[in-house]
């Protein structure tokens, strides 16, 4: 399986670390209430389809990486820098 | 003034010949990190390009400059400047940059070994999930990836050979696992 990261291309999956849901990028703010932030803490999505992954590029580039894949097809989509994804 | 005795982390190990692959050491000469600050990329480029005659390096490449000074690409943001004398490299470079980049000596954290000879890539392909077709990974070109377990450095400096680094105090491990990715591929070929 290959991550294609936005540095260094396609790249073998065991230089990537799994970080889970790209909800990391989307943190409420302090004052957001216990409401959203229950949601952020604890509450995931489960789609059958597209969703969006952070994965950390350890063994290559050291970049945070935010890859689009299907959850049904199993294809990857893309990927940007997390740093740039924003939310 | 000590008189300092540069040692070899892979002495007694190397050099190594086995089939047409031969293994040996490259002698560690001086090793400075560059990390430009944010904002700081094009300006510590041009400093690095007037004064050492090396640009900051493109991602995956490497960059030739003066006196057989070199800039490697090593991650996102961060390139190795290497040079082939000792000498206070990252002192020099933390005055040129300053303000411009983060700079650290690596010159005693990192060992390079050369690999060279007509099956190079067989044997490499042993030992890292890199592409090296020489399509995709030509002279010129750097990659941070892994050589089994360990993070290494891998550039390909000619088409026959390539340099390998890895953290110094991983020499023995890499020696190790190079050479019997180096017996593997003879014996299949002696079948």
């Amino acid at each position: 399986m290959q991550i294609p990261c936005p540095i260094c291309g396609p790249r073998d999956r065991r230089e990537f670390y799994y970080m889970g849901d790209a909800v990391a990028l989307r943190r409420p703010g302090p004052d957001a209430g216990d409401e959203a932030w229950d949601a952020y803490v604890h509450l995931r999505d489960n789609p059958a389809g597209r969703t969006r992954d952070l994965w950390y590029h350890e063994a290559g580039c050291s970049a945070w990486v935010v890859v689009e894949r299907d959850t049904v097809t199993h294809a990857v989509h893309g990927s940007q820098l997390a740093a740039e994804a924003g939310s | 003034m000590a008189d300092l005795i540069e040692t070899s982390a892979s002495a007694g190990l190397l050099p190594v010949t086995i089939g047409n692959v031969t293994l040996q050491d490259v002698a560690p000469g001086a090793i400075a990190s560059v990390a430009p600050l944010s904002g700081a990329e094009k300006s510590t480029s041009a400093a690095l390009k007037k004064h050492c005659g090396a640009a900051f390096p493109a991602a995956g490449r490497v960059a030739g400059g003066a006196g057989g000074l070199r800039a490697i690409w090593s991650g996102r943001g961060q390139a190795l400047v290497m040079a082939e004398a000792p000498g206070d490299l990252a002192g020099e470079l933390a005055i040129l940059l300053k303000g411009k980049a983060a700079v650290t000596d690596q010159s005693d954290a990192w060992t390079t070994l050369a690999l060279q000879g007509r099956d190079v890539r067989r044997v490499l392909a042993r030992l890292t999930p890199l592409d090296l077709r020489p399509a995709t990974f030509g002279r010129g070109q750097t990659a941070r990836s892994t050589l089994v377990h360990m993070m290494a450095v891998i550039t390909c400096t000619a088409a026959d050979r390539f340099e390998i680094m890895v953290m110094r105090s991983m020499t023995q491990s890499a020696v190790h696992d190079i050479t019997r990715a180096m017996q593997g591929l003879a014996a299949r070929a002696a079948l």
